[in-house]
C-alpha cells in the first residue's frame, strides 16, 4: 500500500500560511494512502483557484482544467475509463459559482467520482471578492455595503437533485476529514463533501474559531444518513443568517441507486484506439 | 440528360420529410442521383415546409431552380408555389374546396404554369391505410405514376422502412401507395409531363445527410466518446452517434449545456478516447476557452460547427457562411489548430476522417466546418471507401515498458514539437495534463524561459500540419482567365454556376478550399495568382473568405459574391452574377 508519503509532489505549495486548505490536502492523502489505491490508478481534477491546486500537490495523475469545469473534466474521464478513481477538486467559486449547474447534474447523473468542495466562502485566488456561500452582509474591500443575497446551500441542493453521497466536512478536523473522504472514495455514486475551510487572509467571518466554537459530529448526535427527512432537516440548520447556530458535520445523507457509468454504457474503458471495420460497413449499408 | 426537381410541401408534420426521402432513396436505388435540400421553419406543427428533390442521370451537388412538378399536402402550398413551377409543371393536390379548374391540355386542370392533378389524398388514405396521415403516401403513389417510373423500389422501401411495425402497417401503405397510382392512372390515363424513366445500371449508392456523413466519418476514424447539447442543425450527429453506442462500443453523452460537453470531450480525450462534440455556432461560442484548454493540454478533440444565420438565435434551420473568421481564429492566445469546411457529403466524410487522424497525430483541436445547407441536405454518394480511411493508433504503451517508475514526462521536448501520449491508469507512470503553462513533466510553472519554449513547442507543429493538409480542388482545371474561389458548401453552386458558364465558352475554373486551416499559402497563391481575375462566393456579407485569403497570400479578390439571405446559392442566379463580374 503507497505510504501518505507518496501522495505528495514537488510542485511548490503556494497558500497562505495558516490556510485551511493545508488541512484539507493532509487529510486527501491520508484517506487516500488508507484506500489501498496506487497513485496510477487515480486521477485528480481540479478547478482553478486556491482549492484547485490540490491537483498538483497529489501524487497521482492529474488533469488541471478550467475555473468551473472540474465536474465534466472529471466525468468524461470516468465515462471513458470507469476503472480509473475520479477525484474533482475545486473552490465554491468552481463548484457553486462558475460550475453549478454542472454540479446539480452531477447530483443527478450519479457518476462514482468523489467531489470535494473547499468552502471558504470567499474567492481566495482573486483577491477575496464575495462567494455564493458568503453570509448574507459578507463584507468586502471593495463592497461595504457586503452581499445581497442569502449564503447558497449546496447540501440542499445536492438532496433536491437526488445526490446518493451528501457531506460536510471541516479543515481544522483533519481526522474527520480523511474518514469522511475515505467513506466517500468507497460510495459508488457521487460522494460530494463541502468542505468548511478558514480562509485566513480575505474572510474574517469565518474564521477556524468561529467554525471550532459551531461544528458538531451528526454521527456522535446518532443521525441516520439513510433517513432523508431528517437529513434534510439537518442540513437546513445551516448556512443560516442566526448568530448562535450550530452546524453540523458528518454524512447527511447516503442511498443506493447505480452509479452514472455503469447505465447503459459499454461498460468498459473506451480509450486507446479500436474500432470494428464490420459494424462501419453495416452502418454504411443502413443508408442505401 | 434528366435534371428534373420533384418537391414535396406542406405543413410540419405532415410527413414531408419521410415522403420527400422515401422518394429520393428509391430514385437513388433504382440508378438516380438526387439532392434534396429541406427547406424548413423552425418549429414542429404547422408553418410551411417544402424539400426540392433534384433528380439527374449525372451527379448533382446544388438546390434547384424552378419545379418540374409538386407534391402539395395543403393549399397554401399551392399557392406558395405556383410561381415556382416550370411551364407545364405538374401539381398535385387535394381537390380545392370550391372547385371551378379549367381543363388542360394534358389532361389535368390548368392552373397558371403547372398543371394540377386534384388527387382526394385524405380520403384515399383513410380508405386504403384507415389515417389520414398517410395522404403523404398516397401521394407519392401519385407522383411517381405520372412520372411514368415504377413503383417497385418505393414498394420495397415501404415494406423495410414499415416491418417492425407489424404486416398490417406494411399492407396499408402498400396500399395507399397503389391507391393513389390507381387515381391518376384511371382518371389521367398515364399523362407524364415530366417523364423519369427506368435508369440502365443501379450502382450501389448512399443517400445521406451531410450530418450523417460526419457521423459515418467519425465511427470510420473509431470514435468512442461523443459529448453534445442539441443545436440545429448539427443536432442529427448526436442522435445518431447516441443510437449506435452499443453497437459500436461508444459513449455518447448528452451534457447540460456545451460548456460541459466540451469540457467533458476534454476529460475524455485526457482518459485517451477518440473523442468529438457537435454544435452550431452559438453552441461553439461557450465552447471556446475549453477549445484552448485542449490546445494548451495538447489534447486532441474534434469539433464539428454547423453554421447557421446568426448572430445569436439568428435563423436556427436556414444557412449561411457566418463564421468562417471566428472559428479559425477564437480562443486566447494563440495555438495551432485544424480548419476543414467540406464541400459535399463525400468530402464531408473523409474530412472528418483527416480531423481525426491529424488531431491526434498533432495533439490539437480540430475542427469540422459545415453548415445547414450541407448538413441537411440529402447527397447521393457512392459508398464511401474505407481503404481510403486511416485509423491509426493514437498510443505507444510498449513505449513505456521497463522504463523507471514516474519517468514520463507529458510535455517531453522532442524535435517535432510532439510529446508521446500515454493514458492515464499505465502502471507506475503518472500523466499530468493542465490549462495552466507548465514544464515537461506537467506542473505548473511561470519561468519566462520555460514559457517562451513551451509555447514556441506547441507552436511549431503549425508547419508540418501545413505539410498534412490536402490540396484545393480544382475544377474542372487548375488555370482559366477567372478563378472563383469558394469553401465549404458553397461547392456545388460554384460548380454547376461554371459548366454553365462554360457552356458559354467563358474561361472559368473553381478552386474550392476545404483543408482551410493551416491555409495552404503557396498552393493558393500558385493557383490564383494567374488568374485575370479571382471571383470570391461565400455566404457571408463582408466577404470573410476574402479577408482571409487577402491576409494569407496578399491577394485581394477582384470581386465578391456574397449571399447572406439564410438560404443557399443556386447554380443559376450565380453564373448569372459571375458571369456579369466576369467582363
Ligand atoms: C473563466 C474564468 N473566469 C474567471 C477566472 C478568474 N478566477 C480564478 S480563480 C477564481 C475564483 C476562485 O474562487 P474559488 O473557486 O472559491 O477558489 P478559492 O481560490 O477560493 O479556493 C476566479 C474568479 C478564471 N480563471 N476563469
Ligand atoms: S487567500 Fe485564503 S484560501 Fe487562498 S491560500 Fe490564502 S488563506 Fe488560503
Ligand atoms: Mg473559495
Amino acid at each position: 500500500m503507497a505510504e501518505s508519503t507518496a501522495w505528495s509532489t514537488n510542485a511548490e505549495v503556494t497558500w497562505c500560511p495558516g490556510c485551511g486548505n493545508f488541512g484539507i490536502l493532509t487529510a486527501l492523502r491520508q484517506a487516500l494512502a488508507a484506500a489501498r489505491l496506487e497513485p496510477w490508478q487515480v486521477v485528480v481534477v481540479g478547478g482553478i483557484g486556491q482549492a484547485g491546486k490540490v491537483a498538483q500537490y497529489i501524487g497521482a495523475n492529474f488533469l488541471h482544467g478550467l475555473h468551473g469545469r472540474a465536474i465534466p473534466h472529471a466525468l468524461g474521464v470516468k465515462l471513458a475509463n470507469p476503472e480509473l478513481k475520479v477525484i474533482a477538486v475545486g473552490g465554491d467559486g468552481d463548484m457553486y459559482g462558475e460550475g453549478g449547474n454542472h454540479l446539480l447534474h452531477a447530483f443527478r447523473r450519479n457518476p462514482d467520482i468523489v467531489c470535494l468542495a473547499h468552502n471558504n466562502g470567499v474567492y481566495g485566488l482573486t483577491k477575496g471578492q464575495a462567494a455564493p456561500t458568503s453570509s448574507l452582509g459578507f463584507t468586502t474591500k471593495h463592497r461595504e455595503a457586503g452581499t445581497h443575497m442569502p449564503a447558497f446551500n449546496p447540501l440542499a441542493a445536492g438532496l433536491a437533485m437526488g445526490g446518493s453521497f451528501i457531506a460536510r466536512g471541516f479543515s481544522g478536523d483533519t481526522k474527520h476529514l480523511a474518514r469522511l473522504i475515505g467513506e466517500a472514495l468507497g460510495h459508488r455514486g457521487f460522494g460530494f463533501i463541502d468542505i468548511l475551510q478558514p480562509c485566513v487572509t480575505y474572510n474574517h467571518v469565518n474564521t477556524a474559531e468561529w467554525y471550532r466554537k459551531r461544528v458538531y459530529d451528526l454521527e456522535v448526535e446518532s443521525h441516520s444518513p439513510l433517513d432523508a427527512d431528517a437529513a434534510r432537516a439537518r442540513i437546513l440548520e445551516w448556512p443560516s443568517e442566526e448568530e448562535d447556530v450550530e452546524i453540523p458535520i458528518g454524512v447527511f445523507y447516503r442511498s443506493r441507486r447505480p452509479a452514472y457509468e455503469t447505465c447503459g454504457r459499454p461498460g468498459q474503458a473506451v480509450t486507446g484506439f479500436a474500432f470494428d471495420i464490420e459494424v462501419v460497413k453495416k452502418a454504411m449499408g443502413e443508408f442505401r | 440528360m434528366t435534371d428534373v426537381t420533384l418537391t414535396v410541401a406542406g405543413q410540419a408534420g405532415q410527413g414531408i420529410d419521410t415522403a420527400s426521402e422515401l422518394l429520393a432513396r428509391a430514385l437513388v436505388r433504382s440508378g438516380y442521383h438526387t439532392f434534396s435540400y429541406p427547406n424548413i421553419m423552425s418549429r414542429i406543427r404547422g408553418g410551411h415546409n417544402f424539400t426540392a428533390v433534384r433528380v439527374s442521370d449525372r451527379q448533382v451537388y446544388s438546390v434547384p431552380g424552378k419545379f418540374n412538378a409538386l407534391l402539395a399536402m395543403d393549399e397554401l402550398s399551392v399557392d406558395e408555389h405556383r410561381g415556382d413551377m416550370v411551364e407545364g409543371g405538374m401539381i398535385i393536390a387535394e381537390p380545392p374546396e370550391s372547385p371551378s379548374p379549367r381543363p388542360s391540355p394534358a389532361g389535368g386542370e390548368g392552373e397558371e404554369a403547372g398543371i394540377a392533378f386534384r388527387v382526394p389524398m385524405a380520403v384515399i388514405a383513410e380508405k386504403h391505410g384507415g389515417t389520414k396521415r398517410m395522404a403523404n403516401v398516397v401521394g407519392l403513389g401519385a407522383l411517381l405514376a405520372l412520372t411514368g417510373h415504377p413503383a417497385t423500389g418505393l414498394r420495397s422501401l415501404l415494406k423495410e422502412r414499415f416491418a417492425a411495425k407489424g404486416e398490417e402497417v406494411v399492407k396499408q401503405n402498400l396500399g395507399c401507395l397503389k391507391a393513389g397510382a390507381d387515381y391518376v392512372k384511371k382518371k389521367w390515363g398515364g399523362t407524364c409531363p415530366c417523364e423519369l424513366p427506368k435508369q440502365t445500371r443501379q450502382p450501389r449508392r448512399l443517400l445521406v445527410s451531410g450530418n450523417h456523413a460526419i457521423a459515418l466519418g467519425a465511427l470510420a476514424s473509431g470514435v468512442r466518446f461523443h459529448a453534445g447539447y442539441p443545436m440545429s442543425p448539427s443536432t442529427p450527429i448526436m442522435e445518431y452517434l447516441a443510437a449506435k453506442q452499443a453497437e459500436a462500443g461508444l459513449v455518447m453523452e448528452q451534457a447540460e449545456d456545451e460548456i460541459a460537453a466540451i469540457n467533458m470531450v476534454i476529460g475524455a480525450s485526457y482518459a485517451g478516447a477518440r473523442a468529438m462534440t457537435a454544435t452550431s455556432g452559438g453552441g461553439f461560442a461557450l465552447m471556446v476557452e475549453g477549445l484552448g484548454m485542449a490546445a494548451m493540454a495538447e489534447l486532441p478533440v474534434v469539433i464539428v460547427i454547423a453554421m447557421r444565420a446568426g448572430p445569436a438565435t439568428g435563423f436556427p434551420t436556414r444557412t449561411e457562411q457566418g463564421e468562417l473568421l471566428f472559428v479559425t481564429s477564437a480562443s486566447q492566445d494563440e495555438f495551432p489548430r485544424f480548419v476543414f469546411a467540406p464541400g459535399t457529403a463525400e468530402e464531408a466524410f473523409y474530412a472528418t476522417n483527416r480531423a481525426f487522424e491529424l488531431a491526434a497525430r498533432f495533439q490539437v483541436p480540430a475542427i469540422v466546418l459545415s453548415d445547414q445547407q450541407l448538413s441537411d441536405s440529402l447527397w447521393t454518394v457512392p459508398s464511401f471507401n474505407l481503404a481510403r480511411v486511416k485509423a491509426s493508433s493514437d498510443f505507444d504503451e510498449l513505449l513505456w515498458q521497463g522504463r523507471p517508475a514516474n519517468s514520463y514526462q507529458r510535455y517531453a521536448f522532442t524535435r517535432d514539437g510532439i510529446s508521446p501520449r500515454l493514458r492515464p491508469g499505465t502502471r507506475g507512470q503518472l500523466v499530468r495534463s493542465l490549462g495552466t503553462e507548465h514544464d515537461e513533466d506537467g506542473f505548473q510553472n511561470e519561468d519566462k524561459a520555460v514559457r517562451v519554449k513551451m509555447h514556441g513547442k506547441r507552436m511549431s507543429k503549425f508547419e508540418a500540419m501545413a505539410r498534412a493538409v490536402e490540396r484545393p480542388t480544382c475544377y474542372p482545371e487548375e488555370t482559366a482567365e477567372v478563378i472563383v474561389f469558394c469553401f465549404g458548401s458553397t461547392y456545388g453552386a460554384a460548380r454547376e454556376a461554371v459548366d454553365i458558364l462554360r457552356a458559354e465558352r467563358a474561361s472559368v475554373a473553381m478552386v474550392h478550399l476545404c483543408d482551410l486551416v493551416p491555409f495552404p499559402r503557396e498552393r493558393v497563391a500558385g493557383l490564383l495568382s494567374p488568374a485575370r481575375k479571382v471571383i470570391t462566393v461565400e455566404g457571408n456579407s463582408t466577404g470573410q473568405l476574402a479577408i482571409l485569403l487577402r491576409r494569407e497570400t496578399g491577394i485581394k479578390a477582384d470581386e465578391q459574391v456574397l449571399k447572406y439571405d439564410g438560404r443557399p446559392f443556386e447554380a443559376k442566379a450565380l453564373a448569372e452574377e459571375i458571369g456579369a463580374k466576369c467582363k
